[in-house]
């Protein structure tokens, strides 16, 4: 017999067929019984018999009916497979009604049920039914060899790109079945995983981990013990550093510049360098606005990113600053604020800083500290110092006349060396 | 820790569980919680194994085989024992629970798990062992990617014991009938090769089945010979003991076949493995 041969038996059968399932036997009208093979009449069969059916009655089915009967059952016996557990037996239906009278035209009955007695109609249909794949319990008994290799060599190769994936995979279902209800230690999960895949070398996998889970990282990056963990745990390479950087996107840049301070000399400090290095060139923008709003501290290590794009425009905040940075003893910000204006608009700077050493108007003078002057004097002369070029000779040459004491030594020290210096 | 469930693993990973006290404190844990559930982990694990041994797969793959095996179900722990156990039939929301133990061994692992690189291969198998081979099973993923190896193991080893063993709402199914339900998910709910493999390591009639013959008697089967068609055992009559041992694979019987299993206590036979 042919696999699926079901059909083809009632039909021979003239519709009227009881099948013994657990004897796997036919028995014929006349009462006659002979052997059948389960597997080869339909395979599906074996479902039943073993969920404890005995024996199934066939009446009057026409083939649209038993179609329908025979692809419930084998979406049932789907279900079943795939969770033999918890597929919902309970909510199958077994038999095949008709849908005019509800008397069943295909009845499975269970051990303990006593089959129906009711004659049987006899009439002729021929029931075509496609044949489905081979399984191995009737095709021939061996393993494909070279098949079984290839699962073989997957199994024992270790494809941690394979892993990553599975794992974004899993936890984007974990998040959507959470909702917003995810678990505080969330975003350790994931920042274990992004540790691990950066370790092995993995920054997309690390980056597109952190694309896709922003919201759950966003307290993790705060933590310094994870941050520096994650900073410490891979080197990129120069062609790497872009990428990598897109990991750190979450972290703010006022935590950076504090972190690049705290942990000065190790290794997270010269991965935060990189990462300084390349947000400032995507970003200098930003980080200048940034710049001008941050506390002294944070200033003084970003001033030094920002050298290389200061433009006429900022001329005025520059000014500002350096202002305001004048009115303390921190020659370091001093010295970068005066290094930004000239590299914003030296010209403009130059001639505005000589209003720091013309003589004042009485007024002026009147209701002006005098030694706050001539400090300020003395700090713009240190910065400038540290500022060398013909421009500031220039002025220090304009400025002379009009300094005095104190200052007037400190700028004649100063162009004797800028002299000193051209002339070696 | 327990000594029993040291005892069981060492017999089924064949050595001992030296260094693995967070994986044993996690067994104790889903023994705590449900018993059946513990004991199906066992099994497996050792059908797994055995596969793997049979595929010659290396020491070291074994080991992480069985552990995948051993703690595939961790998520369960998150399942209420009431749902566990439920005899009648889950209300939509106690499915959605049931079939969450996938999704919730992610959390069970890192609770109870240190992260380490092979973390990823247990995780996997505890999240995907539900998915189907075509990944049409549950939980549905967005990210199409083919089931890991240890997935596509354990999901046949989990339905085969998932059938096989006796629950208050079903009588089990005989091991023999069981393969062939199973092979009606060749290709679709299991990897054809690893399925292909298991029945082929197992036989048509698995070892220790009680069937019956075409000349009416009774037999247990003892063995396979090498290279045997599956439904061609070496039976030995009952009764025992000096039953007399049948090659099927023999010529010599070739009138004779095996026609069905049935279950031994029908027939007050007690097997032991």
């Amino acid at each position: 017999m042919s696999p699926q041969k079901l059909t083809s038996v009632i039909e021979s059968e003239n519709h009227f067929l009881r099948l013994k399932l657990v004897e796997a036997k036919l028995v014929h009208a006349s009462g006659d019984q002979s052997d059948v093979s389960l597997d080869e009449l339909w395979p599906t069969l074996n479902f039943l018999k073993a969920l404890g059916f005995r024996e199934i009655l066939f009446r009057r089915p026409t083939t649209d009916h038993v179609n329908k009967w025979m692809g419930r059952l084998e979406s049932y016996q789907q279900l079943f497979i795939q969770d033999p557990e918890y597929a919902g037996a309970g909510e199958f239906v077994w038999n095949e009604l008709d849908p005019e009278s509800e008397t069943p035209l295909v009845e499975c009955f269970r051990a303990n049920a006593e089959p129906s007695t009711q004659p049987f109609e006899e009439t002729v249909q021929v029931i075509e039914l496609s044949l489905g794949p081979v399984p191995p319990m009737m095709s021939n008994l061996s393993v494909d060899e070279q098949a079984l290799k290839g699962f073989i060599n997957e199994l024992e190769a270790d494809n941690l790109d394979d892993s990553l994936g599975r794992f974004a995979s899993i936890f984007e279902e974990y998040r959507a079945m959470q909702g917003l209800h995810l678990p505080e230690d969330s975003g350790s999960i994931v920042a274990s995983v992004i540790c691990f895949a950066l370790e092995n070398k993995k920054i997309d996998r690390a980056r597109s981990l952190v694309q896709a889970n922003e919201k759950i990282l966003e307290d993790t990056f705060k933590d310094p013990h994870w941050l520096i963990r994650l900073l410490e745990i891979y080197e990129p390479k120069t062609t790497e550093i872009q990428g990598w950087s897109e990991i750190f996107k979450l972290l703010p840049t006022p935590q950076i510049l504090d972190l690049i301070e705290s942990q000065t000399g190790t290794k997270a400090a010269r991965q935060l360098v990189k990462l300084m290095s390349i947000r400032v060139s995507r970003e200098h923008e930003e980080l200048i606005a940034l710049c001008l709003k941050l506390p002294p501290t944070q200033q003084k290590i970003l001033l030094q990113w920002l050298s290389p794009h200061w433009r006429p425009k900022y001329y005025p905040q520059l000014w500002i600053q350096l202002e305001h940075a004048l009115q303390s003893t921190d020659l370091e910000l001093i010295q970068l604020w005066m290094q930004a204006l000239l590299r914003c608009y030296s010209a403009q700077a130059l001639e505005d800083l000589k209003n720091y050493f013309y003589p004042v108007s009485f007024w002026k003078r009147l209701f002006s500290k005098n030694s706050s002057k001539v400090e300020a004097q003395a700090r713009l002369l240190n910065a400038l110092n540290e500022n060398r070029s013909t421009e500031i000779l220039k002025f220090l040459k304009d400025i002379r006349p009009y300094v005095r004491g104190k200052s007037a030594h400190q700028v004649e020290k100063l162009i004797g060396s800028f002299k000193e210096r051209k002339a070696s | 820790m327990s000594a029993q469930i040291i005892k069981h693993v060492t017999a089924i990973l064949e050595e001992e569980p030296i260094g693995c006290e967070q994986e044993l404190e996690a067994l104790a844990k889903i023994k705590k919680h449900d018993e059946y559930t513990y004991l199906h982990s066992l099994n497996v694990a050792r059908l797994a194994v055995n596969l793997g041994r049979k595929l010659n797969l290396s020491h070291a793959k074994l080991i992480e085989l069985g552990w995948a095996a051993l703690l595939h179900d961790l998520g369960k722990l998150h399942v209420p024992i009431e749902v566990l156990n439920k005899v009648s039939k889950f209300s939509p929301q106690e499915l959605e629970v049931m079939q969450s133990h996938p999704v919730e061994s992610l959390v069970a692992y890192f609770k109870h798990l240190a992260f380490e690189i092979r973390t990823f291969d247990r995780l996997s198998a505890a999240f995907e062992h539900h998915q189907r081979y075509d990944l049409k099973g549950y939980p549905g993923v967005k990210l199409k990617i083919s089931l890991h190896p240890f997935s596509r193991i354990i999901a046949i080893c989990d339905t085969f014991d998932a059938m096989t063993t006796d629950r208050i709402y079903q009588r089990r199914i005989l091991p023999d009938l069981a393969l062939k339900i199973m092979a009606q998910g060749y290709g679709t709910i299991f990897d054809p090769v690893v399925l292909q493999a298991f029945i082929t390591s197992l036989g048509a009639f698995p070892v220790g089945s009680l069937v019956r013959l075409n000349d009416e008697a009774l037999a247990i089967v003892d063995h396979y010979h090498k290279g045997s068609a599956l439904d061609r055992p070496v039976v030995k009559k009952l009764p025992f003991p000096g039953a007399k041992e049948i090659d099927l694979s023999s010529t010599e019987f070739n009138h004779l076949r095996i026609l069905r299993s049935e279950f031994p206590e029908d027939h007050g036979i007690e097997i032991r493995n």
